[in-house]
């Protein structure tokens, strides 16, 4: 029967705790223990098989926004830069939740989007 | 004062919770748990509970509210019985991710179709994964105990876990025992207000009942799947200091009963064990080494403890109103399950009856015990899989 478990509480067991948002590290097996928590929406990146993403070239992007409007997952929005600006693009990618399909690239008539593989970025 | 009254099941679990003090109970009536409700809404209205009593549409809507009132930090109570139950078993899981203490009384009853009011535990063991505590009791007084331990138990700290007390349909629930009524002292004494940092809170404004992707959402079922465990302890502090205050001892997560010498163990829960625990009687009585184990805790399961009752015996049996159909008995899975941990081999048999509320009769348990000893002499007289009133080898020669 030795190897029979034994389950008693340890004196240091995590009760109910409500983490603070000031709170250093988040730990997960204490904000974990139950489904409340301060602004508790934890975000996922929803882009973790991307290999390559879009890179918006400012100088020749015109923003005609096609590629704001064909994007089938809405990760492409609008900045305010001014469109004669040519430091700033009219258009950014949002690369937590952008899958790399190349819609954009795909649509851009000024060929404003190069797709880049992931091992060369970062 | 603690007073002696003749009641229902049903009526012994509404008892145990005015004792608790709910603020809010929901419910909607089913067969055979409609007494309960009804007597909770009487002690409403009379004045005798101060909680607020919601008539809700449906099953799901009750346990929503139940859960909802939980999330302001409200002590709740609710109950049902099988197609109520399935039907809130979306809620259960969401309850229990959340980790809200709600107590439920759950009236063991068959599931349709073919439709059937009559008692079996079908409803309840299909639900074992949903992150409930699930006890099953013996009889009125510890239906009422039950609910008082199950408050202490789901809202520990430690444990923050939903409840779910069964009790047998109509064999307990509209039976009538006499049953003895703690008084409001001391089951205040026993079980302070509920008191949870899971909670809305205007000073302490928090997101409840939130989403967690793939990158968090395993930490969630694992610190569940760790406070489930560790109210095998806290099931044992409580009871023990349920001893204290009232008096009555509790067995623990099982009761073993003259298991130790046993060759024979037959393994059962509910109320059935008080008919299995007179025929274990009688055999002794004739000599025969022969015990029974009572599971009262079937979540979180109690592993150490049916195995320590096993260890030695030549072969036992589980007696259940349950069948996962093309498989076995959900218990017997679960117990074999126990036995492979503690790395006991023996031969074992699983007997399916009771189902739909079919009488299970003092004959069918001699007949199982008989059965064990053939198995345990290397006879096959049956099939491991036992429907009594069918294929069970006591049945040979007789008309069904």
């Amino acid at each position: 029967m030795e190897e029979m478990e034994t389950y008693g509480v340890p004196a240091n067991a995590p009760a109910i705790r409500i983490p603070t948002l000031q709170d250093t590290q988040l730990d997960p097996l204490q904000f974990a223990q139950s489904t409340c928590f301060p602004a508790g929406h934890l975000v996922t990146k929803n882009a973790g098989w991307r290999q390559v993403r879009p890179v918006i070239d400012p100088t020749a992007c015109t923003a005609c926004l096609q590629c704001y409007l064909y994007c089938p997952d809405g990760t492409i929005r609008k900045t305010h830069a001014d469109p004669v600006d040519s430091t700033q693009a009219a258009v950014f990618v949002d690369l937590d939740f952008c899958k790399g399909c190349g819609i954009c690239k795909r649509v851009c008539k000024f060929d404003a989007i190069k797709m880049v593989p992931e091992s060369e970025v970062d | 004062m603690a007073s002696r009254r003749f009641l229902s099941g049903d009526e012994a679990c509404a008892e145990g919770v005015r004792l608790a003090r709910p603020h809010v109970v929901s419910a909607y009536p089913i067969t055979p748990q409609t007494v309960v409700v009804e007597r909770l809404s009487e002690m409403v209205e009379r004045g005798d509970l101060n909680a607020e009593y919601v008539h809700v549409e449906s099953e799901h809507s009750a346990l929503c509210c139940a859960m909802g009132a939980s999330c302001t930090g409200a002590r709740t109570f609710t109950a049902t019985s099988s197609q109520g139950l399935l039907y809130m078993a979306e809620v259960l899981s969401y309850a229990a991710g959340g980790r809200f203490p709600i107590v439920m009384m759950n009236a063991n009853r068959a599931t349709a179709l073919p439709w059937n009011i009559y008692g079996d535990q079908r409803d309840s063991l299909a639900l074992l994964d949903h992150g409930w505590i699930q006890a099953y009791v013996l009889d009125n007084q510890e239906a009422l105990d039950m609910m008082l331990m199950a408050y202490a138990i789901a809202e520990d700290p430690r444990i923050s876990t939903p409840f779910m007390v069964n009790l047998d349909g109509f064999a307990i629930t509209h039976t009538y025992e006499t049953v003895e009524i703690p008084s409001q002292e001391q089951a205040d004494e026993f079980l302070p207000p509920y008191e949870t940092a899971n909670r809305f809170d205007f000073e302490n404004p928090v997101n409840m009942g939130y989403s967690a992707g793939p990158e968090y959402n395993r930490y969630y079922k694992y610190c569940a799947h760790k406070a489930m465990k560790a109210a095998e302890s806290v099931i044992e502090e409580t009871e023990e200091r349920f001893a204290q205050v009232f008096g009555r001892k509790y067995p623990g997560m099982v009761e073993a009963y003259r298991c130790d010498d046993a060759d024979y163990v037959l393994v059962t829960l509910g109320s059935i064990a008080g008919l299995a625990r007179s025929v274990v009687d009688a055999r002794r009585a004739e000599g025969q080494k022969v015990g029974l184990l009572r599971i009262r805790y079937m979540r979180p399961f109690p592993y150490a403890r049916v195995a320590a009752a096993l260890e030695g015996a030549k072969a036992f049996g589980v007696l259940e109103k349950d069948i996962s159909f093309g498989a076995e008995g959900t218990v017997f899975t679960n117990v074999n399950s126990a036995l492979q941990r503690a790395g006991f081999v023996m031969p074992s048999l699983n007997f399916v009856g009771g189902l739909g509320g079919d009488d299970i009769s003092e004959a069918d348990i001699d007949g199982m015990f008989e059965a064990l000893a053939s198995r345990a002499a290397g006879e096959k007289t049956c099939e491991q899989v036992v429907f009594l009133g069918v294929d069970a080898p006591w049945m040979a020669g007789k008309e069904a």
